[in-house]
């Protein structure tokens, strides 16, 4: 509960924040660097690397958020971002870089190319030691 | 390769704004990087320092249309690309396989490029806005 609500807040700030990018003088660097300097990055390091369950269902949540998935029911481990979720190329850019900022990883472009479901990137994630 | 066709086409049409939702939600300096080869970038930080985002509105903004024209460029390409890829494949890293720069008298220049940023061939591309939409079009070689 207390991740839950830590990973929220940290969202509202980080959501907050982002506007400084286009109302900021500069659009490098990126502003969403901030955040995580100021939480240290990580909340939930005391259990050790997520387990796939873990990974599965933090990655699920954050397809909830787009809205461009007509029902969010429908989202689950074996999901196609095109075939069954209805996601573009764009949209799909937008749920790697998503996944990026909720394990605290980055992504390599072959690698990110080749994330198509959510299968592939819960695999991924999984195989990541970094990731949190 | 399939058929007789030498070259595969590819069409992309981008709304504007999605671009922008996009850009408002994420930083916008990790999409310009998983999106944009070092000439692009290198390209788009010019634009975006002479003409910061928030001295134009945003759908006119240099900067904004960079990215957007850039964005269907290289998902026409890709769509022109689907013989190629396969025969292409360890080279394949995606976005940064199709670099376009303006040619000296304006004109969009496809440049293929491998994962290391060489340049493996030549491909064609039409780009074209009106209001909030931008629309390119592209021709690939099916054999490089």
């Amino acid at each position: 509960m207390l991740r839950t609500a830590l990973r929220q807040s940290s969202r509202l700030l980080t959501s907050s924040m982002r506007p400084a990018v286009f109302t900021g003088v500069r659009v490098f660097p990126s502003m969403s660097v901030a955040p995580q300097m100021a939480f240290g990055g990580r909340f939930y390091s005391s259990g050790g690397p997520p387990s796939k369950a873990d990974i599965e269902g933090r990655i699920v949540e954050l397809l909830k958020g787009f809205d461009k998935i007509a029902d969010p029911s429908k989202i689950s481990a074996t999901s196609h971002f095109s075939n069954d979720l209805g996601l573009d190329s764009l949209d799909t850019v937008e749920v790697v870089m998503a996944i990026e900022e909720e394990f605290s990883v980055e992504i390599p472009d072959k690698e990110a190319d080749a994330i198509q479901s959510v299968g592939q990137a819960v695999d991924y994630i999984a195989s990541q030691p970094g990731a949190v | 390769m399939n058929g007789a066709f030498a070259h595969g086409i590819g069409v992309d049409i981008l709304h504007l704004p999605r671009l922008l939702s996009l850009l408002s939600r994420r930083p916008i300096s990790k999409f310009t990087r998983r999106i944009l080869t070092s000439n692009e970038l290198a390209e788009f930080q010019r634009f975006s320092s002479t003409e910061p985002l928030n001295h134009t509105p945003a759908l006119s903004n240099p900067a904004i249309r960079f990215l957007a024209t850039r964005w269907a460029a290289k998902e026409a390409a890709y769509k022109a690309s689907t013989n190629l890829i396969p025969t292409t494949k360890e080279q394949w890293i995606g976005w940064k396989n199709f670099e376009i720069m303006k040619g000296s008298r304006g004109e969009p220049l496809l440049t293929i490029r491998d994962g290391s940023g060489e340049k493996i061939g030549n491909g064609q591309v039409s780009i074209s806005h009106d209001g909030e939409y931008v629309i390119a079009i592209a021709m690939v070689p099916q054999t490089l």
